[in-house]
């Protein structure tokens, strides 16, 4: 039983490239809109307006990771493709958004759902691996899927979720609990998403 | 065996601490690019209500009673005695305004009273702030201003911006009524004391 297993891992780690980490693009669309309607306001008199909060739509922000291009002087160009599938690595995906004063003590948060989005390629022979070095090419949310405060702080960006291997259509979901002291009027902050790879 | 005991122990708390922790790093101080990653941004637009929102607590029974009672009464007295105030006048601390108010930048807002049906003769209701309460988040040294009631509508608290008070008795602006009735009249059934929450400008 050693020696499959050993043999497996070997001859995986032939297939599959975890020694160097290959540089990728980070894909954002979609630009949330967090309007206050009637029924998003607080309705106790006394009450902060941040024990209401509203949130977007489940998809508000779409992000995707794929590994870039290779030129290859015999073979010529490898896809992101042809790169997603002969390279599996571990990502991290942290955010933080620009300050604004105007907005007092109101919170914004972020969430993304249990191996929400889509792998790159959708099908790939590390899938079908008996043992695989950075397990399923999943993905998984911090916080176990519920809200995360996005800090205002770059050097505080934190993690709202992991992934391995390429992946396209994450949904990002936010949700702002609005302090009263916030004025009413339209604003905006600047939300960055940070990928961090890594080979385990 | 205890050395093990204490390792297994320590792994587990160590187990415990990175559930716990956050996991967080210095997004500006770092080049994603080396970690085979990347950074990118959009812009998040937010658009927030004007908030006015206003009651009088204790919420319900805010009826202020300023009835009589028969075991009060001596022939060739007032009907009212206030120890204070003297004869004829009855005064009330009991009740406490809350509210949330979200303006514009720059818009202030203030605080209206009237009365839902004219004041009958021979009875004068004064009001005013007599304190602002504990918690929320609002400018507690607004201007206060003494109101003779009518049907008329007057500002009794002026110029305060952006907060909320929080929820309850003793939070918010403290009423004081004092009313003078040195006749012994009643109010008619159904009369109302109105507040109302408004932009300033």
């Amino acid at each position: 039983m050693k020696k499959i297993v050993l043999i497996v891992s070997f001859v995986s780690s032939g297939l599959f490239g975890f020694g160097q980490i290959l540089p990728g693009t980070l894909d954002v669309t979609g630009m949330p809109n967090l309007v206050q309607t009637i029924n998003d306001i607080v309705t106790e008199a006394g009450e902060d307006d941040k024990n209401a909060g509203f949130e977007t739509e489940f998809n508000a922000t779409e992000i995707s990771f794929i590994l870039d291009p290779t030129s290859v002087p015999i073979t010529g160009v490898t896809t992101s493709e042809q790169n997603c599938t002969a390279n599996i690595f571990r990502y991290k995906v942290f955010v933080h958004r620009s300050g604004n004063p105007d907005l007092g003590s109101t919170v914004i948060e972020a969430k993304t759902f249990s191996n929400s989005g889509n792998r790159f390629p959708a099908v790939s022979p590390y899938d079908n691996l008996l043992i695989q070095p950075l397990g399923p090419r999943d993905l998984f949310p911090e916080n176990g899927g519920q809200y995360i405060e996005i800090p205002d702080d770059p050097s505080q960006a934190i993690k709202i979720m992991e992934f391995v291997g390429c992946r396209t259509d994450i949904p990002i979901q936010f949700r702002i609990k609005p302090s009263t002291l916030a004025p009413a009027g339209n604003t905006s902050v600047e939300i960055f998403y940070t990928v961090i790879g890594s080979l385990m | 065996m205890r050395k093990i005991q204490y390792i297994i122990l320590l792994l587990v708390l160590n187990i415990f601490s990175n559930i716990s922790a956050q996991e967080t790093i210095d997004a500006g101080g770092i080049d994603p690019f080396i970690f085979g990653g990347d950074q990118k941004s959009n812009v998040a637009n937010i658009e927030l209500l004007l908030i006015m929102i206003l009651d009088v607590e204790p919420d319900p029974n805010n009826t202020v009673d300023f009835g009589v009672y028969h075991g009060d009464l001596e022939a060739g007295n007032p009907v009212f005695t206030h120890p204070t105030h003297g004869r004829g006048t009855v005064s009330d601390e009991s009740l406490w305004i809350n509210f949330t108010y979200r303006g514009y930048p720059g818009q202030q807002a203030n605080i209206h009273v009237r009365s839902n049906m004219p004041v009958p003769g021979g009875i004068k209701i004064q009001i005013h702030i007599k304190q602002a309460g504990a918690g929320g988040e609002y400018d507690r040294h607004p201007q206060f201003h003494s109101v003779t009631l009518s049907e008329t509508d007057q500002v009794i608290v002026r110029h305060f911006p952006r907060g909320y008070t929080g929820d309850g008795e003793f939070h918010g602006f403290q009423i004081r009524y004092h009313k003078e009735n040195h006749g012994g009249n009643s109010l008619p059934p159904g009369f109302e004391v109105m507040y109302e929450i408004r932009p300033a400008n």
